[in-house]
């Protein structure tokens, strides 16, 4: 005879499967490059680069 | 879509070749903007300038073109995909932006080209443009190198799609 699944197996089974989350570089990276962005923006914004694009 | 091997072969010498001519490249771009900001020869100071708007037009921005056409090629047409591993997603974020900074300083290089044969660029004038085109030929030559870092070491990760496309494809065999 087969036994029924007990409900903590089934919840198992059934559970959507988990999402790894991101590396630890993946975060560093992305908090770098958000850094940069932002010097970038500041640097263009307090020395009015972005107008001189054109020369 | 998934390349032959043949094409998958043909396509990474494509993008490995496009992308170091272009670091070599912009390291010679690097080369002649500092050698025009600190010559007080003006026949030299005039030359590089000239040399950059003729390398940067005809080398530098059809070798960043390949590059990122190329680049997304290898990542449509093998199973690295475009957006399934975090290091393919970074060397994007990298490339893209990079290349949209070189085109949109493509004018200021002209311009400077042009004042230079003018024979008006007189020692010290336009310094800042000048320090500028030093300073975004350094910052694209280690956007370069980090992306030949990641291309080689392929930090691990797979991103959210890139774990449910792993799990369909193992459901499915």
């Amino acid at each position: 005879m087969i036994e029924p699944e007990s409900s903590n197996t089934h919840a198992r089974n059934n559970a959507p499967p988990t999402t790894e989350p991101a590396p630890r570089w993946v975060k560093i990276f992305g908090a770098v490059l958000v850094m940069l962005l932002l010097a970038f923006i500041v640097m263009h914004l307090v020395g009015g680069g972005f107008r001189g694009h054109g020369a | 879509m998934t390349f032959s091997p043949w094409l998958r072969k043909a396509a990474l010498t494509a993008h490995v070749t496009s992308s170091l001519g272009w670091f070599g490249a912009v390291a010679a771009f690097l080369a002649l903007a500092v050698s025009g900001l600190q010559s007080a020869d003006p026949l030299k100071v005039r030359s590089a300038y000239l040399a950059m708007d003729l390398t940067a037009w005809t080398v530098i921005v059809p070798l960043c073109i390949a590059t990122l056409v190329t680049g997304i090629a290898q990542s449509l047409g093998t199973p690295w995909g475009i957006m399934r591993h975090y290091w393919v997603i970074a060397k994007i974020v990298l490339t893209v932006p990079a290349s949209a900074i070189l085109l949109l300083h493509m004018r200021p290089i002209s311009y400077l080209a042009e004042v230079a044969a003018a024979g008006t660029l007189a020692t010290g004038g336009e310094h800042r443009l000048r320090v500028q085109l030093i300073a975004n030929a350094g910052a694209a030559l280690f956007v370069l190198v980090v992306t030949t870092v990641l291309s080689i070491y392929k930090p691990r990760g797979l991103t959210p799609y890139g774990q449910r496309a792993m799990r369909r494809e193992s459901a499915e065999r």
